[in-house]
């Protein structure tokens, strides 16, 4: 279809396991240590390792705001504040520029605040009723946290929330870039937020896709997943030649696989469409994309599935890594997080590597980075998200591009 | 960026469909045939999904059936809480520690699921989106289908969904189960046509105060429902969402 306007990024910021901040979370690629350690947030009955945030690092929520109290908005609200990015000031500026009503809020979540929930569910057992601080529009509905940040920043263009599992914060920015293109708004602040919980993590377990071990993703002998948490918002505007020095959203490619609720196609048929389609809504080719970060969850069938459809869309010489090692798998946040991570890329003219990794799978035959390159030619690079559902996203960054 | 002439460009209503499993609601509202009829999805399938994924996925059948076609088209699910009965169920789980966890109500707590397995019965390899906005979530739904319009697909379906709520997660409501659907078109033009839904700068005293939550966020959908089936003539302004700066849409029908 047609190609759709390059919109500058002109704001962003990230927190996870990793720490606060894009500049903690370079740094934490450049090192490519994990940082995942048994789960301290809740007691579990079998041996995982997670990508989790300190307690004591959480903001409070401003007292009239106090019924969207959720770890999850906690998370989002610490991103928002962390001012070396700068990103609620970006946001402040947008209004001012545009006006409340023409910048939206766009986001992606797949928990939601479900970590409060599972406590009120706790206090109905014992008292027969959900507690009296249990809000579900304010904290279990979909919407909960992008209508905190609405209120927090007041903003008061379209605000919604994209659930799409793994490829909810992916999807989240396609549809803010589609916000700006069709003029709807002059501004979105998108991207995700997730956080930890019991119903994922004995999930996953359920699934029989829990790595005892921190995960090694793209490895030979990789044997599952670990959970993340964090947020990763962007602030996108409609081009400005004051933005022309910002790295760029190019292109967002979504698809769905038809095949199966938990298990990729297995050569990977939805991932080649959502990429080939990033592809040509940036008007690019694939030579032209230097870094593939990778969906890389680390389970058997996932890394295999999507190694086949890169090798559908890619050539050999391509580099390409995962990073879910490092962060742990952040699910719904995971698009924003990991878009980041190519926005980091661009920023610093570097290739990340794949942390955990010891020997990459023979079967692969893109280059897989295992450790961070710095100092490389970094012009366009994509992200790939694949979630529950069969459901594909590709989103691609550049410099601008005519 | 798009052209300011295409801001407000309508796009057309090719085919509608809803799904209102409780009888004395659907007649209530005046619609007849309004139960689940989710015989798309496979008999083994149909007995594993919840009420919230077969009222979505009857709704969007029934807009397909009304059109002559559809089922390979994106598809947009809006919902507030999706799977909230299998949620339940797990919370109960995890509450009394009772694991390990059904995998399978697991992988259909997502709020993909209705999503999911549409694409799979159906093969739709098209993005399938699912969003939600409580009580904005049909009008929020329209506008994310009328900007897919604009940008990256001529046709598109969107769904607006919920379940019966558990009693004691929202004590004050009672959320039935229902679900409305479209099937819209880029160029069509002698059809019912919907304009771009716009939010209210300042409320309008003569507006009639709706508070959609009550019974349930997708009955958002039934005042443009409404106006589809009486299909009178002209033009009118529908609202769309509850609130201090309510979303309306222009309806024109032919």
């Amino acid at each position: 279809m047609t190609t759709l306007p390059a919109l500058p990024i002109t704001a962003c910021s990230v927190f996870s396991a990793c720490g606060l901040g894009t500049q903690s979370l370079y740094q934490a690629l450049l090192a490519g240590k994990h940082r995942l350690q048994p789960p301290r947030l809740f007691e579990i009955d079998f041996p995982a390792w997670c990508g989790e945030i300190a307690n004591e690092l959480l903001p409070e929520l401003t007292p009239s705001l106090q019924k969207f109290s959720t770890r999850n908005a906690r998370i989002a609200l610490a991103a928002i504040n962390h001012p070396a990015d700068g990103l609620r000031s970006a946001v402040e500026q947008a209004i001012e520029r545009y006006g409340a009503q023409r910048v939206g809020i766009v986001l992606g979540t797949s928990t939601s605040g479900i970590y409060e929930t599972e406590k009120a569910y706790v206090w109905l057992k014992e008292h027969g009723q959900v507690p009296a601080s249990f809000s579900l529009p304010s904290q279990h509905s979909w919407v909960a946290t992008a209508r905190f940040l609405q209120a927090e920043l007041g903003l008061e263009g379209p605000c919604y929330v994209i659930s799409t599992a793994c490829s909810s914060s992916s999807k989240s920015l396609a549809s803010a870039q589609r916000l700006i293109a069709t003029g709807v708004c002059d501004a979105v602040l998108t991207g995700g937020v997730d956080s930890l919980c019991r119903l994922t993590m004995y999930g996953f377990k359920s699934l029989d896709i829990m790595s005892e071990q921190p995960c090694t993703p793209l490895d030979k002998d990789r044997n599952g997943i670990s959970l993340g948490e964090g947020a990763g918002l962007l602030l996108l505007e409609k081009p400005h030649k004051n933005f022309s020095g910002c790295v760029h959203l190019l292109g967002c490619g979504e698809s769905s696989d038809a095949h199966h609720m938990t298990a990729p196609h297995p050569e990977g048929k939805g991932a080649v469409i959502a990429m080939h389609e990033a592809l040509a809504q940036a008007g690019i080719t694939a030579q032209d994309i230097d870094y593939v970060n990778l969906h890389a969850t680390g389970t058997v069938l996932n890394d295999s599935a999507e190694m086949l459809a890169m090798d559908q869309v890619f050539g050999p010489e391509l580099h390409c890594s995962g990073t879910k090692g490092l962060t742990g798998h952040t699910l719904g946040a995971a698009g924003g997080i990991e878009t980041i991570i190519t926005w980091l890329s661009l920023k610093h003219g570097f290739r990340p590597g794949t942390c955990n990794l010891k020997q990459v799978d023979a079967a692969f035959h893109c280059s897989v980075n295992r450790d961070s390159e710095t100092d490389v030619p970094v012009a366009f690079t994509m992200n790939n998200n694949f979630g529950f559902g069969g459901n594909n996203t590709s989103v691609i960054l550049g410099e601008q591009h005519d | 960026m798009t052209d300011t002439t295409t801001l407000s460009a309508p796009v057309a209503i090719l085919g509608s469909g809803l799904c209102i499993p409780d009888e004395d609601i659907a007649s209530e509202l005046g619609f007849a045939d309004a139960g689940v009829d989710a015989s798309v999805l496979a008999p083994m399938v149909r007995r594993r999904t919840s009420m919230a994924t077969q009222v979505a996925i009857t709704a969007l059948g029934r807009a397909c059936t009304a059109a002559g076609i559809g089922h390979k088209l994106p598809a947009i699910f809006v919902s507030s809480v999706g799977e909230i009965q299998v949620t339940d169920k797990l919370c109960r789980a995890i509450s009394q520690q009772d694991y390990p966890l059904s995998p399978t109500l697991f992988h259909n707590s997502v709020h993909n699921t209705a999503a999911g397995y549409w694409s799979m019965a159906t093969g739709s390899m098209a993005s399938m989106q699912a969003m939600g906005a409580l009580d904005d979530g049909f009008a929020l739904g329209l506008l994310e289908a009328w900007c897919q319009l604009q940008t990256v697909t001529k046709q598109v379906l969107l769904v607006v969904y919920d379940e019966d709520m558990p009693e004691q997660l929202l004590p004050d409501y009672a959320w039935k189960a229902c679900a409305f659907a479209l099937l819209l078109d880029r160029e069509t033009r002698d059809r019912p046509l919907l304009h771009r839904p716009i939010q209210a700068t300042g409320s309008d005293p003569a507006l009639p105060v709706t508070d959609f939550t009550a019974r349930n966020p997708a009955m958002a959908a039934l005042p443009l429902f409404q106006v589809l089936q009486q299909a009178t003539s002209g033009q009118q302004q529908i609202t769309l969402s509850s609130g201090p700066w309510p979303w309306q849409v222009n309806m024109v029908m032919p």
